[in-house]
């Protein structure tokens, strides 16, 4: 600014009038991003309490269904059978019905990949 | 001479009569189920399946699921021949699986597991003739499967008599499918009420089987075949009177742990009995 008699430099300083005030961009933009991060979590936290609601039961039910398929699987059918080792197998079965589905799978446990024996299927898991 | 004539004599009655009775053993041999019934076990063959297939023939064996031909027709198709020798088999008058109880507790029992893989596809091939439209078929081979469950469970113990039990409450739900989709003919009908019939209130001889299963030696120490001495009538009445399971249970508690141990949890053995008592009721009522 260059240097100016006392006049001339009163008369540059009248030529300023004041401005309203602007909002400050700065806040406003963080305001409204803020809202929007919210609208976003809420949107992701409301998708994950309903994908829950939907899935839970289905995956407590395979949970359950595991659990059981495990201990039956855990029990071993000794070769031959004979009474004492049937007994055994009563015995330690969760029930009566998880022995004989036990017992009914076949001697000679097939593999067959992402398929199965169905003769074994047919020795398993049918409702008494 | 007399004498002469009397030796003679006495040796050509024995040469006779041991000659007819071994003549009688071989007709009886020819007439024994169980041997058809162990060449249909040798004739089964297993075919791959997926995981989803697995479960829909669980749910159609339990009863919550209707079949499909078009998933199990090659596994059904592939074993006919194994369960028509077991229908044959089934149409003999009498069945003694052989069963040797001087063995005592090592008497080899492998038959009860082919026999459950037999009756259960015995079952699927019965809803694969429902759903063909072959009543007359279906209801012959499910009198047949009826006949085949209840024989495993001769001259056998606790481990026999539940495949057979189990192998029979599934017949039993397919016949009760059979009455649902469409109804059965007369004479139909008529196939299904005799083999039923012939089954009894309780289906199987539960007391006979649990005795075989109590008596078979064990080599106890005198105290615990004592106890066990005590145990047994108490058990087997129990069978037929629940309200004793409690006493029954006292007993088993007090007595030896070598003798405890042994014994078939009671309680599970007459629910399972029940069960199957109750679904005979069902299916008998259904069928009047």
């Amino acid at each position: 600014m260059p240097t100016l008699p006392d006049d001339q430099f009163e008369r540059y300083l009248k030529q300023f009038r004041p401005l309203a005030p602007e909002q400050l961009q700065l806040e406003e933009h963080s305001t409204k991003s803020r809202t929007r991060a919210l609208a976003a979590l809420t949107s992701v936290a409301a998708a994950v309490i309903v994908a829950f609601l939907i899935l839970y039961p289905r995956l407590r039910q395979r949970t359950e269904r595991d659990v059981q398929h495990a201990s039956v699987a855990r029990i071993e059918v000794p070769q031959p059978l004979t009474i004492r080792s049937a007994d055994a197998l009563l015995a330690g079965a969760p029930s009566f019905k998880a022995a004989v589905d036990v017992l009914a799978l076949p001697s000679h446990a097939t593999s067959f990949g992402v398929k199965q024996s169905a003769l074994e299927v047919l020795g398993k898991d049918s409702k008494l | 001479m007399n004498r002469f004539r009397s030796i003679t004599s006495v040796i050509l009655f024995f040469a006779v009569t041991g000659s007819s009775a071994w003549a009688q053993k071989k007709v009886n041999l020819g007439d024994n189920a169980a041997l058809r019934y162990w060449s249909a076990f040798a004739e089964m063959r297993d075919s791959a399946i997926t995981d989803q297939q697995g479960k829909e023939m669980t749910a159609i064996l339990g009863g919550t699921a209707a079949y499909d031909d078009s998933q199990f027709k090659d596994l059904v198709e592939k074993n006919r021949p194994a369960l028509e020798i077991m229908a044959r088999g089934a149409a003999l008058p009498n069945c003694d699986w052989g069963l040797d109880y001087e063995m005592g507790p090592d008497t080899p029992v492998d038959y009860v597991s082919k026999a459950a893989r037999l009756g259960r596809l015995n079952v699927l091939y019965a809803y694969r003739l429902l759903a063909a439209g072959d009543k007359d078929k279906a209801a012959s081979e499910l009198a047949a499967g009826v006949r085949f469950s209840q024989e495993v469970a001769n001259g056998g113990t606790l481990i026999a008599t539940l495949v057979a039990s189990t192998l029979l409450i599934e017949h039993l739900r397919a016949m009760d499918f059979a009455l649902d989709s469409g109804g059965l003919s007369a004479a139909q009908r008529s196939v299904l009420q005799k083999i039923v019939a012939q089954l009894g209130p309780d289906g199987l001889d539960w007391r006979s089987n649990m005795k075989r299963e109590l008596e078979i030696p064990l080599g106890l120490d005198s105290r615990a075949s004592a106890a066990l001495d005590k145990i047994i009538p108490v058990y087997l009445n129990a069978l037929s009177n629940s309200a004793t399971l409690p006493e029954l249970q006292r007993m088993i508690d007090n007595a030896p742990p070598e003798c405890s141990k042994i014994l078939p949890n009671p309680g599970r053995v007459v629910e399972t009995k029940q069960m199957l008592s109750d679904r005979l009721r069902e299916t008998r009522s259904r069928l009047k």
